[in-house]
C-alpha cells in the first residue's frame, strides 16, 4: 500500500467511526461536525448563516477612492490619468525616476504603448537570470482588475504578462482602467471571468452537473497575483522597510473614463 | 531596553558576542522546559523582546476588528469553512490531487518527516539541484527539512527575512509569523556584520539602520534567488476545485522562490485544503488581520501550474509534497480534531500571556504559544512534549483571539487528561480501530504518586465520614501545617486552613443541612 493510500485510508475510517458513534449516540445533539462526515460530499454544505461574507460590500461610489486610499496607506504611488494622457504621464514617470531599462508586456495594449514611448522596451523573449536581475530599472504591468476594499491590484500572468515584470524590478509600475474596480476578492471570486480563468465553465451548478469532474480542456490561469503594495517587511524588531525582496516603489496609473473623472 | 554600547566592540569582539548567543541557545535547547522557561524569565532583553512584539502584534489586530459583531460573523464563517474542509477531508485531497495533476503539478504523500524528506530530497536529486531557496514554511521547520538535505550535500538558503537572520544564527524561529521576533536591532546588526558575507565575498557593513539591514540582506539573497536550482515554499491554501496553491507574504521571497528557480517544491500538511475559491477570500482576510493587522498583505500568490508553452517565465516543474505527520491521528480524536482548523496566523500566541513571558524558544518546539502545546505533543507524543502543557493558565486569551475558534483552553485541558490517562498508549500504527481517539504518548505523565493523590481525594469526598475527619485534622491541627509547599511557595503565601470547617459553623448556626433548591416547604431551621 502506498503511503496516498494508507494516509486517505486512515482518514476515511476515522470518517465513519465518527459517523457511526453518530448515528449509534442517543443524543440529539450531535454536533454537525460528526453527522455529516463520511456521507457523500454535498457542494452547499456550508450552512447558510455563514455563506454571507463577513464584511459589508463597499458601495460603488466609494470604489474609487477606498482603492486610492488603501494603496497609498500602503505605500504604493497614484495617479490619475485619462486615457489619452496615459502616455505623456507615463513618460514623465520614466524621466523623473530615470531609469535605464524599462520593460513592458507584449500585450496589444504594451505594444501599443511602446510604439508612443521608444524609452519603453516590449518584452519579446526570455530574458536570463542575469539580465532579469541586474539590468532591468522597471517593470511595466497591466492589472486585469482592482479590488477597492483592500487596494489590491489583480494581475493575470502569462505569454504577454512575465511573472517577473511585476517582481524583479526595482520599481513596479501597474496600469488599470478604473472600469476594472471591484468591491472586493469576494466579489471577484464571483465573478465570470474569475471562474473561466480557474477552468470553471459557466454553467457549473446550473445544470446540475459537476463540472469540476470533467474540467479537462480548459487548464487555469499558470499565475495569478494579488498585489497591494511594494514588497515590504517588519521582520526586524516590527520596522517597517520597503523593498524585501520585489520592487521597492509601486506606482499605480489609474485610467479614469475620460471626462468621467470627478477630481 | 539594555545593551552594550557596540560601535566601542570590534568586529571580533562583535563576533564572541554573536558565537556566545549560539551556544546559549543551544545550551538551552538541551534543558528540560522548566529549565528553559526559567532561563527565558531571567533574560531582560529578551522578555522586552517579546513583550514588545505582543503588544505590538495585539494592537494592530484590534485595529482591524473595529466591529465586534463583525468579527465574530467572521469568526463562524472562518470555523465553517475550516470545518467543511476537514468534514470532507479526503475527498477533497482526491480532488484537489486530481485537478493539480490535471494542472501539470505533480502530488507527493508522505506519512511522516523522514519520508518527506527523502522524497524532497529524490526530486532535488532527480533535477541536479544543489542549491535550494526556501520560502517561509512551517511544515518544513516540522519536519527538519534543512538538516536533513544539508547534511547530504544541498545547500538550504532561507529567504524570508526573519528565517534567514534565524538561520545565520544557528537558531531556530521563536514565532511562526515573525521568526526573529526575539533579537532585537542590535543584536540583528552584530549578526549580519559578523556572520553575512555579501555575493562579492566582502563583509557587510555594521549597521543598526533597518533599512539597510534589509537592503544587504536583500542584496545577497537577490543573487541567491538568481542563481538557485530550485525552490522550496509551504503553502496557506490549496485550493480542491482549481488545482492552485495559494502563498500569502509581504516580501516577496515567496514569489522568488516560486518564480525563478527552474524546479519549484510546495510542502504542505494534509489539513491546508479548502474546497472553492469562494472560501478563500474570508480565510485570507482573517489569516492577515489575525497575523499581522493588515487588510491584506502586499502578495496573495496563486499557482494553478507549471510554466506553460510560451510563457517567459517560471518554474519547468512544480511539486507538491502533502505530509500527514500525525495529522490523520489528530484527525481521528473526537476532541482534538479540531487542532486540524488551524491556518497558522499566530494570534494564539500573541495574545498569551505565558508565551509573551517565556518567548518561543522555551517551548523547544517549531510551533510555539497554545498552538504549538496543542500540535507538538500531538506530533512528537506526550512523552517527549507533554511538559509544556502545563505552561497555561487557562486563562482563554488565545480562544478568543482564534480567527476559527480553536476551542485552544479545551484542547490544552484534554491533552493533560490524555498525558495522564490511565489506558498507556500501546498501539501499533496500522491498527486505526486503536489509534481512534488516543494521541502519542497518552498516560506518559502518569505518576503513582500524583494518582494516588487524586484518588484519595475522590474517595475522601464520596465518603462524609472521612471528609469529616479530614477537615477537623485539618482544622485543628492547622499550626502543623508546613509554612513551605515546594515551589508553590516560591512565590505565594501557604494557605491556610480555617479554625472551623464551613461545616462546623453551619451546625453552630443551627442549619441542619442544605435546603433544597426549589422546595419551599422544607424546615431547615428550628
Amino acid at each position: 500500500m502506498s503511503s496516498r493510500e494508507r494516509i486517505l485510508n486512515a482518514l476515511r475510517s476515522s470518517q465513519k467511526i465518527s459517523a457511526s458513534a453518530a448515528a449509534s449516540s442517543t443524543s440529539a445533539a450531535m454536533p454537525e461536525l460528526l453527522s455529516q462526515s463520511g456521507s457523500e460530499m454535498q457542494p452547499e454544505a456550508l450552512s447558510e448563516a455563514v455563506s454571507e461574507p463577513g464584511f459589508d460590500t463597499l458601495a460603488p461610489s466609494q470604489w474609487r477612492q477606498t482603492f486610492i486610499q488603501n494603496l497609498q496607506d500602503n505605500h504604493a504611488e497614484v495617479i490619475e490619468v485619462t486615457a489619452s494622457q496615459l502616455a505623456d504621464q507615463l513618460a514623465q514617470l520614466l524621466q523623473h525616476h530615470k531609469l535605464g531599462r524599462c520593460l513592458i508586456g507584449s500585450s496589444d495594449s504594451g505594444v501599443a504603448l511602446a510604439r508612443q514611448l521608444p524609452q519603453l522596451e516590449v518584452l519579446e523573449r526570455e530574458l536570463s537570470n542575469d539580465e532579469w536581475f541586474r539590468q532591468v530599472d522597471a517593470g511595466v504591468s497591466f492589472a486585469a482588475f482592482g479590488l477597492a476594499a483592500t487596494g489590491s491590484l489583480v494581475l493575470i500572468t502569462g505569454p504577454q504578462e512575465p511573472r517577473r515584470l511585476s517582481l524583479v524590478p526595482p520599481l513596479h509600475i501597474v496600469i488599470i482602467q478604473q472600469s476594472r474596480l471591484l468591491a472586493d476578492f469576494n466579489q471577484l471570486v464571483a465573478d465570470d471571468e474569475w471562474q473561466t480563468l480557474f477552468g470553471r465553465d459557466g454553467r457549473d451548478g446550473r445544470d446540475g452537473r459537476d463540472s469540476w469532474d470533467d474540467r479537462a480542456d480548459r487548464a487555469p490561469a499558470t499565475n495569478v497575483l494579488l498585489i497591494s503594495g511594494p514588497s515590504k517587511t517588519a521582520d526586524i524588531q516590527q520596522t517597517l522597510a520597503y523593498g524585501a525582496h520585489g520592487p521597492k516603489q509601486l506606482c499605480v496609473l489609474l485610467v479614469t473614463d475620460e471626462g468621467g473623472h470627478h477630481g | 531596553m539594555k545593551h552594550i554600547p557596540v560601535q566601542q566592540l570590534s568586529t571580533s569582539e562583535m563576533a564572541a558576542l554573536v558565537d556566545r548567543e549560539e551556544h546559549d541557545f543551544a545550551d538551552m535547547q538541551q534543558r528540560h522546559f522548566k529549565a528553559r522557561a526559567k532561563m527565558s524569565l531571567e533574560n531582560e532583553s529578551l522578555r522586552a523582546s517579546f513583550l514588545g512584539a505582543s503588544n505590538f502584534l495585539v494592537g494592530k489586530r484590534q485595529a482591524m476588528f473595529p466591529d465586534t459583531q463583525q468579527l465574530e460573523r467572521l469568526r463562524d464563517r472562518g470555523e465553517a469553512i475550516r470545518q467543511h474542509s476537514l468534514n470532507h477531508l479526503p475527498e477533497l485531497l482526491e480532488r484537489l490531487e486530481k485537478n493539480l495533476t490535471a494542472n501539470g503539478i505533480q502530488v507527493h504523500w508522505a506519512e511522516t518527516a523522514e519520508p518527506a524528506c527523502q522524497l524532497i530530497h529524490t526530486i532535488l536529486n532527480d533535477n541536479h539541484a544543489k542549491t535550494v531557496v526556501k520560502g517561509k514554511s512551517m511544515v518544513t521547520e516540522e519536519i527538519e527539512l534543512n538538516h536533513y538535505l544539508e547534511q547530504r550535500g544541498i545547500e538550504c538558503l532561507e529567504s524570508d527575512m526573519g528565517e534567514y537572520l534565524v538561520q545565520l544564527a544557528k537558531e531556530t524561529p521563536s514565532h511562526i509569523i515573525m521568526p526573529a521576533i526575539h533579537k532585537n536591532k542590535a543584536q540583528i546588526a552584530r549578526l549580519m556584520h559578523t556572520r553575512a558575507t555579501n555575493s562579492d565575498g566582502s563583509d557587510v557593513p555594521y549597521s543598526e539602520d533597518v533599512d539597510e539591514l534589509i537592503g544587504n540582506a536583500r542584496a545577497i539573497l537577490r543573487d541567491k534567488f538568481m542563481t538557485a536550482d530550485a525552490g522550496i515554499s509551504g503553502v496557506n491554501m490549496a485550493v480542491a476545485n482549481s488545482g492552485t496553491l495559494c502563498l500569502v507574504e509581504n516580501e516577496g521571497n515567496g514569489r522568488m522562490t516560486t518564480t525563478a528557480p527552474k524546479l519549484h517544491i510546495a510542502v504542505s500538511g494534509i489539513e491546508k485544503v479548502v474546497e472553492d475559491f469562494s472560501q478563500v477570500p474570508d480565510l485570507l482576510t482573517l489569516l492577515t488581520r489575525s497575523a499581522t493587522g493588515q487588510k491584506i498583505t502586499t502578495y496573495f500568490n496563486m499557482i494553478s501550474s507549471p510554466k506553460k508553452p510560451g510563457e517567459k517565465d517560471g518554474p519547468e516543474q512544480v511539486h507538491l509534497v502533502l505530509v500527514d505527520n500525525g495529522r490523520s491521528r489528530m484527525f481521528s480524536h473526537d476532541t482534538l480534531k479540531p487542532t486540524l482548523q488551524c491556518i497558522r496566523c499566530g494570534a494564539c500566541m500573541n495574545h498569551c500571556p505565558v508565551y509573551a513571558r517565556i518567548g518561543g524558544h522555551a517551548y523547544g518546539s517549531t510551533y510555539p504559544g497554545p498552538i504549538g502545546q496543542v500540535v507538538t505533543p500531538q506530533i512528537g507524543g506526550i512523552e517527549k512534549h507533554g511538559d509544556m502543557l502545563s505552561a497555561c493558565s487557562l486563562n482563554g486569551a488565545c480562544g478568543e483571539a482564534c480567527p476559527v475558534r480553536i476551542p485552544l483552553p479545551q484542547l490544552i485541558r484534554e491533552l493533560r487528561a490524555e498525558a495522564v490517562n490511565p489506558d498507556v498508549d500501546h498501539v501499533s500504527a496500522d491498527s486505526i480501530r486503536q489509534v481512534f481517539n488516543s494521541v502519542k504518548g497518552r498516560g506518559a505523565k502518569r505518576t503513582v504518586a500524583e494518582s494516588l493523590i487524586w484518588r484519595g481525594w475522590s474517595l475522601l469526598h464520596r465518603q462524609p465520614g472521612l471528609y469529616r475527619l479530614m477537615t477537623q485534622l485539618l482544622s485543628r491541627g492547622r499550626k502543623l501545617m508546613p509554612a513551605r509547599l515546594g515551589a508553590w511557595t516560591e512565590s505565594r503565601t501557604m494557605p491556610q486552613a480555617a479554625p472551623h470547617s464551613l461545616h462546623e459553623l453551619a451546625r453552630k448556626r443551627g442549619l441542619a443541612s442544605q435546603p433544597v433548591p426549589g422546595d419551599n416547604l422544607t424546615e431547615t431551621s428550628k
